[in-house]
């Protein structure tokens, strides 16, 4: 199995604080990674330094053997690298079918178009439509994104990062606010996606990790502190304790 | 790939849009008639006011682009407007009579202003977004006050007006009239198809979260200063306009008051509507002349009315044609 | 240029400086914990003025004039908020900036209808006309040491309300994160109404103490407002201290390179180049400074976190 997304030595801290320490993680073809740990142990800061939003200290992030690690923000997902929020984050006065779009436009060579309306770009809404129907929601393609529920938001979140054919796809939190029924149908979706892209995921719900994750990280106060199988991880001492810890608050 | 039929794109979008692109052309389908309604309505007086009224608009639909689609709030919009006048000013004064030529000086000065100015304005956002650029339009008003071999502080007088092949098109009357009204509707027409394109879908998304369209692979700062450079070129083309209408100009072109009441046309009329900063524009010049023929202090009216549109009303006068078609 | 005339234009600065940190102040924390732009701000300086030239017409009196000029702003203010900004603390910038252009229309056109278009001055008072001798050879005007007395006092006050008193905790708090001082259980539109009646009235009083040194008319506020608005950006929003201390700078930068611009131009250009150059110049200074102060503080000299929305 090859490595898709490599991340090396990677560290940040906020003033005194060392919110991420020497982390090393491998992404491989066709499997998703969870990242878990307890609240606070810099899951989402971890997310947000792979992706740019955050300057990292020190580190190198590659993917398929590219370096990121000097690119801003914008061109490391230009670069290949997808990623949804922990907090939805749609564009609540699009329509479903035109923040999917926009995403598409993103990746689809057609450039910074100034005069062709974009709404009636066929390929576009083709593109962006199918990846609607993918995830589910292609019945809402024409609601607002201000009118669609807290489910909807986060199944329109993936179907944003997933038209833009990434590389490698960081999910922060993708279960977060769901209910039961709509947690089991999106872990489907994404046991089906994975093969299509590999995903790094970010998730509470011990449940849907466990049933979908090929490999596990334990990450504890920034560092990693286990890694391997579901099985491997569930009997590691260090990660009960902390995953344990996590269970009983 | 999809076997979806595509030709339903979008089908609750599909009618507002079509009325919104005929209530402009009848908009500027009555414009285009004033010229011979003026005998009737005034005469001469009335039709200058109108083009100034078309004038004032081609400078509130180029501040949309900034502050309606891309939710920059620029409080020094007035600034393009006194470049545009200034260069044109300046050119007819050293010679240069073609209007192409001071057109392209126009198009070139005010873009490379917007450039520049932009480039850093744009590193601060919010509050600060707005007093930069106020700050930048403060310092070239005060240039302006201080250039006194072009009239300083009291403006400069014009003699001449610039040609088209030996044709004074841009002469007060209905030469000016209809060249202003061709600009407008084709600057109308422009934004608007360059606030749905590719581009304008990413500077819309940008201002409702610029942290995702970033995360996107979008470079929300280049993005945003193509539409400021943009915004402030076609500005600049009202600020020419202004020039040859007033055959007179003046720092006060540039001054804060006039950047506010672009944005009172552009917010009165709707942010980020297709007719908003048209009607807005139109709207507010001829509110304030009517205002000022039933009383000299005009303004005691004008200001309370700002203030009651702003704590009463929602969505500026496109929104309300829009609610009452909807209703009605 | 000699040593004399660079120290009266450096105390004429901070004299400017004082005025425009009274004006700022209110500015600065309306702004900081409400998060509101008023822009009618520059509004309640003028009416100070207006309003402290006609109380003196009446009682002949200025420190009568004065006072009643400082209670009627004071309940002027109150009844603007009442009437119209409270509804707007949670509307955007773009209305907020619509609605006090309207409320600046309204006023300037008003103070012309009663008081005419034309300039007005007021006196200065009798006790604190004539100059004191400085130096061997430089007399400055007693009222002007005495406004700078005022508004050193004032900040000293402020800075004492705001650092060391329950409303000046919740102000602090308010600027830093109003959702805190909310959470607080604090009643928060009093707050407001109480910062926002404050600081009308500290624009009222620089209007009032201005009034004798410079001429009273309408739209006097407008352009001091948009140099307010630069001080508390330069300051940092939501900061006193901020204010204070870019107050006074840009009071001098302001005053001094009126004086200096031109010789310095001189020094480059030759004389009648430098004397168009030089005044545009100093009009431009502070400008530029604030510029170059949010190139690199973007948030400001002293940021009170999150204090503008």
């Amino acid at each position: 199995m090859s490595a898709v997304l490599t991340v090396e030595g990677l560290s940040k801290s906020f003033g005194s604080l060392k919110v991420t320490r020497d982390v090393t993680l491998e992404l491989h073809t066709g499997e998703c990674h969870a990242l878990i740990g307890p609240n606070g142990a810099g899951k989402t800061t971890l997310i947000n330094l792979i992706t740019g939003i955050l300057p990292a200290e020190s580190g190198r992030i590659t993917l398929n053997g590219r370096d990121l690690s000097d690119l801003p923000m914008h061109q490391r997902a230009a670069a290949g690298l997808g990623r949804t929020f922990q907090i939805t984050s749609i564009f609540p006065d699009f329509s479903a079918l035109e923040n999917v779009a926009l995403a598409a436009q993103s990746s689809d060579g057609g450039g910074m178009g100034i005069w062709r309306i974009a709404a009636s770009d066929s390929g576009l809404n083709a593109k962006a439509a199918d990846a609607l129907d993918m995830i589910g929601l292609g019945a809402r393609k024409d609601a607002r994104g201000a009118d669609m529920s807290h489910g909807e938001h986060r199944l329109l979140e993936l179907a944003m990062a997933v038209v833009t054919n990434p590389d490698a796809l960081l999910l922060d939190e993708p279960m977060a606010g769901l209910g039961r029924a709509e947690s089991e149908e999106l872990v489907d979706t994404l046991r089906s996606l994975k093969a299509q892209v590999p995903l790094l995921m970010v998730e509470h719900d011990m449940e849907a990790v466990f049933s979908m994750a090929d490999r596990i990280s334990v990450l504890e106060s920034g560092q990693i502190i286990a890694a391997g199988t579901p099985e491997q991880v569930r009997s590691d001492p260090q990660a009960r304790a902390a995953y344990l810890g996590e269970e009983a608050v | 790939m999809s076997e979806l039929p595509v030709p339903d794109l979008a089908p609750v979008n599909r009618g507002p849009l079509d009325r919104s692109l005929m209530i402009g052309l009848i908009v500027l389908g009555l414009l285009a008639i004033m010229p011979l309604l003026s005998p009737i309505l005034g005469g001469d007086y009335m039709l200058s006011l109108v083009i100034k009224a078309m004038i004032f608009a081609i400078a509130a639909i180029s501040l949309d682009l900034v502050l309606g689609y891309g939710g920059m709030v620029s409080f020094g919009h007035a600034v393009f407007l006194g470049i545009g006048a200034y260069v044109t000013g300046i050119a007819l004064q050293e010679g240069v009579y073609g209007a192409f030529p001071i057109l392209a000086l126009v198009l070139l000065i005010s873009g490379a202003f917007a450039l520049i100015t932009g480039a850093i304005s744009l590193r601060t956002t919010g509050v600060y977004f707005i007093m930069i650029t106020l700050a930048f339009a403060q310092m070239v008003y005060f240039s302006l006050t201080s250039l006194s071999y072009y009239g300083g502080d009291d403006g400069l007088t014009l003699w001449d007006t610039p040609e088209v092949f030996g044709m004074y098109l841009f002469q007060t009357g209905s030469g000016l009239f209809y060249s202003t009204l061709v600009l407008l509707a084709l600057i109308w027409f422009f934004v608007w198809r360059l606030a749905m394109s590719r581009f304008g879908r990413v500077l819309r998304a940008a201002k409702q979260n610029p942290t995702r369209v970033g995360s996107l692979g979008y470079n929300v700062f280049v993005y945003r200063l193509i539409a400021y450079v943009i915004s402030g070129m076609l500005a600049g083309v009202a600020g020419f306009l202004l020039a040859c209408q007033a055959e007179f100009i003046s720092p006060s072109t540039t001054s804060w008051q006039i950047s506010g009441h672009l944005i009172i046309m552009v917010v009165l009329g709707g942010l980020a509507t297709r007719n908003g900063p048209l009607l807005g524009a139109l709207f507010v010049v001829l509110i304030e002349e009517i205002l000022s023929q039933i009383t000299h202090d005009w303004r005691l009216i004008f200001g309370p009315l700002l203030v009651l549109i702003v704590l009463f009303s929602k969505g500026g006068l496109a929104g309300l044609l829009k609610n009452k078609r909807a209703t009605g | 240029m000699n040593s004399t005339i660079l120290l009266i234009q450096l105390l004429n600065g901070v004299q400017f400086g004082v005025l425009l940190f009274l004006i700022a102040a209110g500015l600065t924390l309306v702004f900081g914990v409400m998060g509101f732009i008023n822009l009618a701000h520059g509004v309640q300086y003028m009416i100070g003025a207006y309003l402290t030239f006609m109380y003196y017409s009446w009682t002949n009196h200025f420190l009568a004039a004065l006072a009643l000029g400082l209670v009627t702003a004071l309940v002027l203010g109150l009844l603007l908020e009442e009437l119209i900004f409270r509804h707007l603390y949670t509307r955007d910038h773009l209305d907020q900036v619509l609605a006090t252009f309207g409320i600046i229309l309204f006023v300037n056109e008003l103070v012309k209808v009663i008081w005419g278009p034309g300039t007005l001055t007021l006196p200065t008072p009798e006790i604190l006309s004539g100059s004191i001798q400085l130096t061997e050879n430089l007399k400055y005007p007693v009222y002007r040491l005495a406004l700078i007395a005022i508004g050193l006092f004032v900040a000293l006050c402020l800075y004492v309300i705001v650092t060391k008193t329950r409303v000046g905790m919740l102000i602090r708090a308010g600027a830093s994160d109003s959702e805190t001082v909310n959470a607080l259980g604090v009643n928060i539109s009093r707050l407001f109404m109480i910062v926002f009646g404050f600081g009308a009235m500290l624009a009222g009083l620089a209007g009032a103490l201005a009034a004798p040194i410079f001429t009273i008319e309408p739209g006097m506020g407008d352009n001091l407002l948009i140099v307010a608005f630069v001080v508390i950006i330069i300051g940092g929003i939501g900061s006193i201290r901020g204010a204070f201390i870019a107050a006074l700078l840009v009071g001098v930068l302001d005053t001094l390179g009126r004086t200096i611009a031109t010789d310095a131009m001189g020094l480059i250009f030759d004389a009648s180049a430098a004397n168009q150059i030089g005044p545009s110049i100093a009009s431009m200074l502070i400008y530029l400074f604030m510029a170059t102060i949010l190139f690199f503080k973007p948030q400001g000299l002293f940021p009170a976190q999150g204090g503008a929305r």
